[in-house]
């Protein structure tokens, strides 16, 4: 049986499918912009592990630092210690030069240093 | 015997056997290729379209289907009905989304989500068309497979007109498709000066934030969850869309997307271009169905335009100013260059305003828009 259908039905059919395509492709799409809005706190989350992450790094070179200041400092005091035992490191060369037998001039004191017994 | 060969083959060359309209269509698909070439627009789609154009209504048994083909004594069918059966299918419009994906960047999107309701109000469009279809009196299929022409995405035309086994439609439909998608930069400005303010088209947005490689990862995944739980029949189009973006994001697959990207979309361009270009031989393409089919498209892309552009206006009232309503227009697909044209007319009333990429937020949400109309229109048909 083929039903014929007035323009006014077709118009009436035609408005509801409309009204229905309306609604789920808004719906569809709120939803999923809903959805991925949420994305930002994915973006927030990654932002503080590296922020965290970046602060431990930044712990660790500044302990590295630390450590490398210490023994720069070290070395620094030693030379400045050498400067202070400039008489000491005279009698010691005059010393080692007079038990060895030749000049001053062949060997270097670099520091003192007290040996604990 | 020579006499009776030579009249056999004069009966068999084209100027025996082609009609008028045939002529017509020559002179078609002749304008569409100076169009192509000389004019640019779109020459990788319309270039293939008007050769299969030109070659159909010279030779037309090149669509000849396998049951006429058999009926007339011949083995196989003509080459282009084989490749329309994957348009038939809906296999090329799928690897066409497969390779679309693959080649977008859907961050402005992630950084701006608001933007998927400019993709929604862009279709508009589509229902203007379809109310104005059944009044012209095509029946209610026909009339949602023309109108999807609204959405501005020749690949989702394509299937959509398979899908509701819209055939004799889908020559028409797919021609009007790509053809209003290489008008969209002639057919969109007027309306979108027409809807707009001075004063509005010079608002420039703020900095969209940085998305991050992990929401690029998960955005095609939880996309294709939810999109496909509520419209499975969007699955095919919607899926291969995603596909090809998680390709691209995941940064593991470079190989694939570079195939889906390139060789296999192009490779697809061809099959579907010439195939689509076919199936418009004059006995198909000339009549009034066509000439009304054409006014559809038009009306549908102005309306869509304006949909969006009128709720991009909305969004900039509500924002109290942040959002330009240009970006609006973007909304119809036709990626990237609805969002190229936001661009080009928001630089016309301020040169320092750059709004491409606020536009591409809208213009990939648009993409998915009309797939999720395709699929209520399959749902509501029982396709």
């Amino acid at each position: 049986m083929i039903v014929m259908e007035t323009m006014g039905e077709r118009l009436a059919d035609a408005g509801i499918n409309t009204l229905i395509c309306l609604i789920v492709c808004f719906f569809a799409l709120i939803f999923i912009s809903f959805i991925i809005s949420l994305f930002k706190y994915i973006n927030k989350a990654q932002n503080a592990i590296a922020d965290r992450k970046a602060a431990k790094k930044e712990d660790e070179t500044l302990a590295s630092d630390a450590v490398n200041n210490t023994i720069s400092q070290i070395e620094a005091k030693e030379e400045e210690e050498l400067t202070d035992d400039l008489e000491l490191v005279a009698v010691i060369s005059a010393a080692v030069a007079a038990n060895a037998g030749t000049s001053a001039d062949g060997f270097v004191v670099k520091s003192i240093r007290k040996i604990k017994r | 015997m020579i006499l009776d060969t030579l009249q056999n083959l004069l009966n068999q060359t084209g100027f025996a056997t082609l009609e008028w309209g045939n002529y017509v269509m020559i002179l078609v698909a002749l304008v569409f290729m100076y169009l192509a070439i000389a004019k640019g627009f779109e020459p990788l789609l319309l270039v293939p379209i008007s050769f299969g154009m030109l070659l159909v209504n010279l030779f037309p048994d090149i669509m000849q289907s396998i049951e006429d083909a058999k009926a007339a004594g011949n083995a196989a069918g003509g080459l282009f009905y084989y490749f329309y059966l994957l348009d038939e299918w809906s296999i090329f419009p799928s690897l066409i989304f497969l390779g679309v994906g693959a080649m977008t960047d859907f961050g402005p999107l992630i950084a701006n989500p608001k933007s998927f309701l400019l993709g929604a109000a862009a279709q508009l469009g589509i229902f203007v068309a379809y109310f104005l279809a059944i009044v012209m009196g095509f029946n209610g299929k026909a009339a949602a497979a023309i109108s999807i022409i609204g959405g501005a995405d020749g690949p989702t035309s394509i299937f959509l007109a398979g899908k509701l086994q819209q055939g004799d439609l889908m020559g028409p439909i797919a021609v009007a498709a790509y053809s209003y998608m290489s008008l969209v930069p002639i057919i969109q400005p007027p309306i979108m000066k027409l809807l707009t303010t001075k004063k509005e088209r010079a608002i420039k947005m703020e900095q969209l934030r940085p998305v991050s490689k992990l929401e690029k990862i998960l955005f095609p995944i939880v996309v294709t969850i939810v999109v496909v739980l509520i419209l499975p029949t969007t699955a095919p189009l919607v899926g291969m869309l995603m596909l090809g973006n998680l390709f691209r994001e995941s940064g593991v697959v470079k190989q694939l997307t570079e195939t889906a990207a390139n060789a296999l979309m192009y490779i697809v361009v061809i099959l579907l271009g010439t195939s689509v270009g076919a199936s418009t031989s004059a006995a198909n393409f000339l009549n009034t169905d066509t000439l009304k089919i054409v006014a559809l498209g038009l009306v549908a892309f102005a309306f869509g335009t304006a949909g969006g552009v009128l709720f991009g206006k909305l969004m900039c009232k509500v924002t109290k100013g942040k959002v330009n309503p240009l970006i609006g227009s973007a909304g119809v697909s036709a990626v990237p260059m609805a969002a190229r044209v936001s661009q080009k007319v928001g630089a016309e009333t301020d040169p320092t305003n750059f709004l491409l990429m606020h536009a591409m937020g809208p213009n990939v949400a648009g993409v998915i828009g009309t797939a999720v109309v395709a699929g209520t229109f399959m749902a509501i048909f029982g396709v």
